[in-house]
């Protein structure tokens, strides 16, 4: 943090042209104390922290996240049972997911509240992330409960592990998108990421008529450097919106 | 507590929305005066560190604000321009929302908000969804939802746009009470809000910062400036082309003509005393 009065202090203090004597390090130390003590008691009351900011989230937005969530998992649920060889078609449902946050984490953008929510205590980039967290627990809710269904469906354990790339992969490659998106305040783009995530469920669907080499055991190599790179622009995301809200930056789309 | 803003600018491309301003808030209420375009809103997201500046500094308290993060906004209180609403939301769980965003405890965020609605009059209507308000209504939400943390720094950007008279005379009490011991920066185009609250007023123009005083003070500059004069209707018409009239009212027969004039505009005209309202006219004339 900078603080012009206290370098100033120690800039003063630097000219003097001394060597550090103990008693002249006390006698700075003890003046830049003052100086922070003078500069205290603006927060005298009482906040909450992240974890109850997190419940009052769930609070009001639990309902949206968890019943969108929900309605897509029912719809996608009543399709699987009238598909054959569904795995192929578990990367044209995993961006509906993803889908069904947007309208949640863009909710203060079309509301036209994203001036006033950053402005306040958590700011926009605490208010993005409590939303992930509730969201992405919701995506894998149900994103477990799908596979298990398909896994009962097929009455075999067998290609777990590539139905469990074949959902994340599309899934990575969505929500890394969406917050690129946010981050770079891309406003009028909002639309544009919706169609695209829209377009990616066709697209896996065509690859799963047209290529299904794709989907066959040698390929489980392509679809594990698919998500190691996927989860790295994720991850990416991820970290620097926990850099933004350590900094203390304005994050997201503030209109 | 100081607010001290150090050659803040901000440019949009070629365009410049604030030029090099500079000045120190103490504790008081401050008048952000100036016409549309003239940086106003700029200058207050600046304030609010959620515009980054071009170039230029905000520090509070010889800390830079941006810097400060989540413990400066915790000491502001902002009510934007054209702000929004949740439509779905009740009054009530409006300010609770905003409340959790300000990190206000639960226990405390409902006691508060039913001291706010209580203080903006809204208390019997806390249970009605918001989309269901009049528009004066749903500023007074705005305005309560600006107060819940108890800000240290208060910053309203128009607050009294679509509120009645009354309502405004009711703001205007609880925001010079409120800026006892607080810094309140406040837009606005009424000029008599600001004339009767203000302890300083800041006038801009074309992003810079053209004035800044008292309102005695302020309306010192346009002393000897301003006429009256009384003419005919039809002369009347002819005046308001070639002088600069403020104002114009009908009395019997003739037309009493307020006029910004460096120079006595006619033999008849007579000097009368300045408002902040001719000041800012003038300003703004060319």
């Amino acid at each position: 943090m900078r603080d012009r009065r206290i370098e100033e202090y120690l800039q003063s203090s630097l000219r003097q042209g001394e060597e550090g004597s103990p008693d002249k390090i006390e006698e700075t130390a003890a003046g830049c104390i003052e100086i922070m003590r003078g500069q205290g008691g603006y927060g005298e009351e009482e906040r909450t922290g992240f974890w109850q900011f997190l419940s009052d989230v769930l609070r009001f937005e639990g309902l949206a996240i968890f019943g969108l969530q929900a309605g897509v998992l029912f719809v996608i649920c009543l399709q699987v049972g009238y598909m054959d060889n569904v795995s192929h078609y578990i990367p044209v449902f995993t961006p509906l997911f993803a889908l069904v946050v947007m309208p949640v984490l863009f909710r203060s953008q079309f509301y036209k509240m994203g001036e006033m929510e950053a402005v306040t205590r958590t700011s926009g980039v605490e208010i993005i992330l409590a939303k992930l967290i509730l969201a992405g627990g919701a995506n894998l809710i149900c994103i477990t409960v799908l596979l298990c269904l398909i896994m009962r469906l097929q009455n075999s354990r067998e290609n777990m592990g590539q139905m469990v790339l074949y959902s994340l992969v599309p899934y990575l490659v969505c929500m890394s998108a969406m917050l690129r998106l946010i981050r770079l305040r891309r406003k009028e783009r909002i639309s544009v990421c919706a169609v695209a995530m829209a377009g990616s469920c066709v697209g896996w669907g065509l690859s799963a008529k047209a290529l299904p080499w794709l989907y066959e055991t040698s390929a489980a190599g392509l679809w594990i450097v698919l998500f190691v790179i996927f989860a790295g622009f994720f991850g990416k995301e991820l970290c620097l919106i926990w850099e933004m809200k350590r900094e203390g930056k304005p994050y997201g789309i503030i209109d | 507590m100081e607010l001290s803003i150090d050659r803040l600018t901000k440019h949009y491309g070629r365009k410049i929305a604030v030029d090099c301003v500079s000045t120190a808030l103490r504790p008081g209420m401050y008048g952000l005066l100036g016409e549309n375009g003239a940086g106003k809103t700029t200058l207050m997201r600046m304030l609010c560190a959620i515009l980054e500046p071009t170039s230029g500094e905000v520090f509070l308290d010889g800390m830079e604000v941006s810097a400060m993060g989540a413990d400066y906004r915790d000491l502001l209180g902002y009510l934007p321009q054209d702000f929004g609403y949740y439509p779905n939301y009740t009054a009530r769980e409006f300010l609770l929302y905003m409340a959790a965003l300000k990190g206000i405890p639960r226990d405390q965020a409902k006691k508060r908000v039913r001291e706010l609605l209580e203080i903006v009059g809204l208390q019997d209507v806390e249970t009605k969804k918001i989309k269901a308000f009049s528009g004066g209504m749903k500023r007074r939400v705005g305005i309560a939802q600006a107060l819940l943390n108890h800000p240290k720094i208060l910053i309203l950007d128009e607050p009294t746009a679509g509120l009645d008279p009354k309502e405004r005379v009711r703001f205007r009490n609880l925001i010079s009470d409120y800026a006892k011991d607080r810094i309140v920066i406040l837009s606005t185009h009424i000029v008599s809000d600001i004339e009767a609250i203000a302890d300083e007023v800041l006038l801009m123009r074309k992003g810079k910062l053209v004035s800044q005083g008292t309102v005695p003070e302020l309306t010192k500059q346009a002393a000897g400036k301003v006429w009256e004069l009384a003419v005919s209707p039809a002369e009347a018409a002819q005046w308001q082309e070639k002088a600069s009239v403020a104002n114009l009212r009908h009395e019997g027969e003739q037309v009493i003509l307020r006029i910004l004039s460096d120079d006595r505009p006619a033999m008849e005209a007579v000097c009368c005393e300045a408002t902040l309202e001719d000041l800012y006219l003038q300003s703004f004339r060319e």
